[in-house]
């Protein structure tokens, strides 16, 4: 309170000197200066009696010639014109006093200067300027011993780098204006600097860096009893809060920041704060609060004419009633963000080509004075030039043309390669469908042998363990006929597999297979036999179905002659030239002996011809004396 | 001369029954257990040591396969016959490789099923010729990969290759001159060997070589 009395005292004392000046009705410097000093008191409270007074010292300055106090007023008239919107005017105005000091003002003057263009540069979004300007200032306030500048144009730079989105430059000029106001103790320096470092911190991803800096801020805001520097270091450390998935802690942070911003009427920060809920929401998948947070905020940017923070809003409100299964809802904000997110790229690439083409005008009229020197030596040129460039255009046509026709070739081959390639991909597709077809079949087939070997055979060989019980074997034949029924079946399923299995599917495994069965078969008998097979077979590959009927014709072949025709010597003779010829020879009763068996062999006979005529082969059989059956198959 | 000690594992109680019946039938057979699952005779069969094991390759649970490796881990000395009803299946072939001295096919008439395990007992193993030549090509394979040369002697090839063309042991006999008994011998010893080469490779494979 102390203070507080003593500086407004000092205040007093300071006015009443002023007034004494402006009363006097001296016409010199000092009241310019005197003048400039006193608007500035009602820059903020009553802009239009500051801008009188303004006006009445660059008068003087103006009769007096003295153009620092021209300057003056430039930099002072500014404040009001920035306050207003101005921005261009304040501009042309920042650019006059920086002229003017260039060549009459003080080091400490044209730092001013410079720093005032650069902010009406940053009002105007162009960075590059602001940040030339900005530069130009700092280069000349490293000079000065007052390090008040240097601490204000770092941090005004760090927050340009901020907007360029140059984080780590944001970075680095931050840190010296901290070191600088720390060195000043100067609190609300180190604040200001404090948020551009936590800022470019968390885009840097050095969370726990920006974190302990937002915390700072706080402190700093407490001492400071600045809402403003609570509020935005809350927002700041809710928002990292949020990112990583704790919403939990954000949401008290936000709830600050909303208490803050009803108690001093600020919307701004209201409309941050129902944001950060909103998000708080989301996250945890609250919908209709993170409707209600959302559509709170949105008036608010409404009101605010905050088209940057209005555009994220109603694009995060059009997922929120999404969520809500609202379509209507969703697809009406989803609208109206479309819009404005138009308008706002338009605006955009308009102020982009407005700025291009304001380069572009300063370099024309620079262009324009060598063009017209440049004039005459072109017109001198010029009769030379056009029988060059005749020539030149009479080869470059022909150039052309050529280029032309090559171009056509190449493209004509092209799509002849193209045409190609589309029908070997065709081809390819048909055969990847056919192997699919193949695997498929495969596929089934072993499903089906598995299914045979391991339900029906383990059925049959039940049924046939069964039919050996003792007590019914010693007096039943019809068991004995059982077992020796399941016993052939089993025998069937495991000739069937076979045929199914393409593991087993060459000439030489068919051969195999027919030479084994036989001779286990005659063994088991107690026949004698004789089997001739070649000992080198070619390698063809042979169908389930022909292989199955062939060796069910060789096995009928030697059931005959064991059963009905009571051989005691049997050969089997197989051969291989363009086709498979195999010879079954007996020497038993023949088939006109069999005549008992007619039936019988009748049908078997009837059965192996229909199984060769299956497979495309033929068969003979001669009997005389004993048989002898003859199979030929084309392979 | 003393009796065969002989187990049965086979889940079908009907199967399991009928073929308990025909071994304890024989004089020279002694029917020492039976089980109907894997785990209970992977259990049991070490203390029970019996000369031969009867199993079926699928049963519930553990397979017979399974059986044979955890069995023969612990007493190498009990043979096992896979009692199935197709001697060129897969499965036979694995159960052979997992230390089987040979197969049973379950279709096998009475008599002949107790010929079929004496055989066995006097060291003959039977062989199909789908297996000869699985077996052909698995030493075939396992010589050409590991460098080392064939441990099998010049007549198991022999032996091996007039199987893989389906010629009967009688028929090989009359062709190298040599009895049906020797071939079974040879036969029985190839098992051993493809046991043991097995063994070699999953050593082999566990050191990364």
């Amino acid at each position: 309170m102390m203070i507080c009395r003593s500086a407004s005292a000092q205040n007093k004392h300071d006015s009443d000197s002023l007034l004494n000046i402006l009363r006097s009705g001296r016409q010199d410097t000092v009241t310019v200066s005197v003048l400039l000093t006193w608007g500035d008191r009602y820059s903020i409270r009553a802009p239009d009696s500051a801008v009188f007074y303004f006006e009445k010292a660059h008068l003087l300055a103006l009769k007096l010639h003295w153009l620092r106090g021209v300057a003056g007023y430039d930099s002072h008239i500014i404040k009001i014109l920035d306050d207003r919107g101005n921005y261009q005017e304040a501009l042309k105005l920042c650019q006059d006093a920086v002229r003017i000091y260039r060549d009459s003002g003080t080091r400490e003057d044209m730092v001013r200067a410079s720093n005032n263009l650069a902010n009406e540069y940053q009002y105007l979004g162009d960075l590059n300027a602001t940040v030339d300007n900005y530069m130009n200032a700092i280069r000349l306030a490293e000079t000065l011993t007052k390090r008040r500048y240097m601490k204000i144009l770092t941090n005004n730079l760090a927050s340009v780098f901020y907007e360029l989105g140059q984080y780590d430059k944001c970075y680095s000029y931050a840190l010296q204006a901290y070191h600088i106001a720390g060195e000043l103790k100067d609190t609300e320096g180190i604040a200001s600097s404090l948020v551009n470092l936590g800022l470019s911190e968390g885009h840097l991803n050095r969370t726990d860096s920006a974190m302990k800096h937002f915390r700072e801020i706080v402190r700093v805001g407490r001492r400071l009893d600045d809402y403003t520097l609570l509020c935005d270091a809350y927002v700041n450390i809710a928002s990292i809060y949020i990112r990583q998935h704790r919403s939990a802690l954000a949401k008290p942070k936000f709830d600050s920041v909303l208490f803050l911003a009803n108690k001093y009427d600020n919307p701004n920060y209201r409309m941050l704060a129902l944001s950060g809920l909103a998000d708080v929401a989301t996250e945890g998948r609250e919908w209709p609060v993170a409707d209600h947070y959302t559509k709170d905020a949105i008036g608010i940017a409404a009101f605010l004419r905050d088209r940057d923070d209005l555009v994220q809003l109603l694009d995060k409100e059009a997922t929120i009633r999404e969520k809500m299964l609202d379509w209507k809802g969703a697809l009406s904000f989803r609208n109206r963000f479309d819009t404005l997110n138009d308008s706002l790229l338009n605006e955009k690439t308009r102020d982009h080509i407005n700025d291009l083409e304001t380069r572009y005008q300063a370099a024309r009229k620079d262009h324009a004075l060598a063009q017209q020197r440049l004039q005459l030596a072109q017109t001198k040129e010029i009769v030379r030039r056009r029988d060059t460039q005749l020539v030149i255009l009479t080869g470059g046509l022909a150039a052309l043309i050529i280029l032309l026709l090559l171009a056509w070739r190449l493209f004509r081959q092209r799509q002849k390669l193209n045409r190609q390639a589309l029908i070997t991909l065709q081809k390819e597709q048909e055969v990847t469908v056919l192997k699919a077809v193949l695997e498929g079949q495969e596929e089934e087939r072993q499903r089906i042998a598995r299914e045979l070997h391991d339900d029906m055979g383990a059925g049959l060989t039940t049924i046939l363990y069964l039919s050996r019980q003792p007590e019914t074997a010693s007096a039943s034949p019809s068991s004995e006929k059982i077992a020796r029924t399941a016993a052939g079946l089993v025998d069937t399923i495991n000739e069937i597999i076979w045929s199914m299995n393409q593991r087993y599917d060459t000439l030489e495994d068919l051969v195999t297979f027919i030479r084994r069965q036989t001779s286990q078969l005659l063994e088991i008998n107690g026949v004698d036999y004789s089997i001739e097979i070649p000992e080198t077979l070619p390698e063809v590959r042979l169908r389930g179905e022909l292989r199955r009927n062939i060796y069910l014709v060789v096995k009928e072949a030697i059931n005959n002659a064991l059963k009905h025709a009571n051989a005691t010597f049997i050969s089997l003779h197989i051969d291989v030239d363009s086709g498979l010829h195999i010879r079954v020879q007996d020497n038993g009763a023949g088939l006109l002996a069999t005549r008992g068996h007619k039936n019988r062999t009748g049908n078997g006979l009837a059965n192996m011809q229909q199984r060769m005529g299956k497979v495309g082969g033929t068969i003979s059989i001669v009997s005389d004396g004993g048989t002898l059956i003859r199979l030929s198959v084309p392979i | 001369m003393t009796s065969i000690g002989v187990s049965i594992v086979e889940d079908i109680a009907d199967i399991r029954h009928g073929l308990e019946r025909i071994l304890s039938g024989a004089p020279d057979f002694l029917l020492l257990s039976s089980y109907d699952n894997a785990e209970n005779a992977i259990t049991a069969l070490p203390d029970i040591q019996p000369d031969i094991v009867i199993a079926d390759i699928q049963l519930p649970g553990l397979s017979g396969i399974d059986c044979i490796r955890r069995v023969k881990a612990v007493c190498p000395s009990i043979q096992f016959m896979m009692f199935t009803i197709s001697e060129d299946s897969e499965q036979v072939f694995e159960a052979l490789e997992a230390g089987a001295s040979g197969y049973l096919l379950k279709q096998t008439p009475q008599d002949r099923i107790l010929d079929a395990v004496r055989e066995l007992y006097q060291g003959g193993s039977p062989m199909s010729s789908g297996i000869a030549r699985r077996v052909v090509s698995s030493f075939h394979k396992r010589s050409s990969q590991s460098g080392a040369p064939d441990v099998l002697s010049a007549r198991e090839n022999e032996v091996l290759q007039l199987l893989a063309k389906g010629l009967l042991y009688k028929e090989i006999g009359l062709r190298l001159q040599i009895s049906t008994g020797t071939v079974r011998q040879h036969i029985h010893r190839i098992y051993g060997k493809l046991q043991v080469q097995n063994k070699t490779e999953a050593i082999n494979k566990a050191f990364g070589k």
